[in-house]
């Protein structure tokens, strides 16, 4: 009825330009609205479909200062090595993380940041102070690295492993091996990622423990090996 | 007479100097934050006092490295759009739900929004890991819709905007529905436009809440395409770590759009903080 009627009113107009006139004086709130929701919809789809939604390694290199972070030159050397197809998968690694575990969390953002991208499994590795690293187990956050998953990893670094005591949900206290110490690792001396010593964890719900694996291979051997992976 | 004159004076002189060192010390960390992006790094890190001034000339070139070093374009791209969606979605989805609390009758309307305040009296970082968690499920991560998400709806703004609907005079809904509006008519007609000093109130705040916002652009963008100012200035720490010019100038590059939308909507800003009651 009313489209009706606003067809006859507009029809009974005599010019074209008085048409568009009266439409977008009438209408324009409309006509606004709709050209937005259509390109919203149209950037938001853009955008859904080009994003990468998975990740071939999602790293932590918490409480450092040291450019480590995404296209940092141990990024770009990393991927490198990796040979990851970055245009499949991304490569994340987060050097924007200031937490400690011995000197307590409460309130602390960076670590609730944690809690998710490990909670959600984003998360496959975090670096950190080896004292700080260990405490951080405790939680059940990272991953037993005498598991069976961790097989590989074991087999080449089991005498690098920081262990800790946590406590399990049947009450059983466990010394697990809950990271990897590198110190002496590429990380601390041609990066110059820490000054103290440190270790890297692995998250519990990690689904690229290979990727971790690569990560230590190339930060704990030599230069010269490091090439060879990237042929 | 005369004394009780030159008392007054007194008063005053006293008032506009403890004002004038309040506005001082106010403007202090804006103008060193100017002044240490002009320095030299050596300048900026030094200790003494009178290195107040840069000594070695002023270095404008700062600004252009950083410019280039980071993609401010693209930040300040995807901060607006963020500020915009999050405006947009508050005031909405507050104005609907404020309406139907503050004027509508319906089975559970207490209970209802007796638990829109319970979610304004938990700290907001307990909803972080949860909405991470359905971002993350949704595939939101790295996108514009993910950086949006906790502000498509906001506690706060429907309590603001129920008091607002609460304040309006019964007779005007009813004098809408003599004359034949319907509740969405009476609604979107009558009773919403004459909260519109509430909702600009509760646009301001949440331009600014997200402008501040770190921690959640941080979590859901990992990707520098997609960030927002406030954590690519986190992430410029670690990268100009031992440059603190070029970390003041991205700290200046950062604010002058929030600098920019205050002198634009100056008035606006005031009459809101009026409205709300509430703090800046």
């Amino acid at each position: 009825m009313w489209a009706k009627t606003e067809k006859e009113k507009i029809a009974g107009i005599p010019s074209a330009r008085k048409k568009v006139i009266y439409i977008w004086e009438y209408y324009k709130l409309w006509i606004i609205g709709i050209v937005f929701v259509l390109w919203f919809g149209t950037f938001a789809y853009h955008q859904y479909t080009t994003v990468l939604h998975d990740y071939w390694c999602y790293m932590i290199f918490a409480n450092t200062y040291a450019d480590l972070g995404d296209h940092s030159k141990l990024w770009e050397d990393y991927t490198e090595y990796a040979g990851f197809d970055l245009n499949e998968k991304a490569v994340v690694f987060n050097a924007s993380s200031y937490f400690d575990y011995l000197k307590g969390v409460t309130g602390n953002s960076y670590f609730e940041a944690f809690v998710a991208f490990a909670d959600s499994g984003t998360l496959d590795g975090i670096t950190m102070g080896t004292e700080s690293l260990a405490a951080l187990g405790e939680t059940g956050r990272l991953m037993d690295l005498e598991s069976e998953a961790c097989a590989s990893i074991a087999a080449k670094y089991s005498d690098r492993f920081v262990y800790c005591d946590a406590v399990r949900e049947d009450g059983e206290t466990v010394h697990a091996a809950v990271g990897i110490d590198i110190s002496d690792s590429r990380l601390v001396t041609e990066y110059e990622g820490y000054a103290e010593p440190c270790a890297l964890g692995i998250a519990a719900l990690s689904d690229n423990v290979e990727s971790v694996e690569l990560f230590l291979d190339f930060i704990l051997t030599e230069d010269d090996s490091r090439l060879v992976r990237s042929e | 007479m005369e004394s009780a004159r030159t008392r007054a004076r007194v008063t005053t002189a006293v008032i506009y100097i403890i004002l004038i060192i309040m506005a001082f010390i106010m403007l202090v960390p804006f103008a060193w934050m100017i002044l240490t992006a002009l320095k030299t790094n050596q300048e900026a890190i030094s200790v003494s006092p009178f290195y107040i001034l840069p000594h070695n000339g002023w270095h404008w070139e700062t600004f252009g490295e950083v410019w280039k070093s980071y993609n401010f374009v693209l930040l300040y791209k995807n901060t607006l759009l963020m500020i915009f969606f999050r405006v947009v979605c508050a005031c909405l989805t507050a104005t609907m739900a404020g309406y139907a609390f503050g004027r509508l009758n319906f089975p559970g309307k207490n209970f209802l929004f007796s638990l829109v305040l319970i979610q304004m009296m938990i700290p907001s970082t307990i909803f972080i890991i949860p909405q991470y968690l359905m971002v993350s499920k949704l595939g939101w991560l790295n996108t514009t819709a993910g950086l949006v998400f906790p502000g498509i709806v906001t506690a706060f703004g429907t309590y603001l905007l129920k008091t607002g609907y609460q304040g309006l005079p019964k007779d005007l809904e009813e004098a809408a529905g003599i004359d034949g509006c319907n509740i969405g008519q009476r609604f979107l007609r009558i009773m919403m436009p004459l909260t519109r000093s509430s909702m600009v109130s509760l646009g301001i705040f949440t331009a600014l809440f997200a402008f501040k916002d770190l921690m959640w652009p941080m979590i859901v963008c990992s990707s520098v395409t997609t960030t927002t100012l406030a954590a690519g200035l986190a992430k410029a720490q670690g990268q100009f770590s031992s440059n603190y010019p070029q970390m003041m100038a991205a700290a200046v590059l950062a604010v002058v759009p929030m600098i920019v939308i205050y002198v634009i909507f100056q008035k606006q800003f005031v009459e809101g903080i009026a409205t709300s009651g509430g703090k800046l």
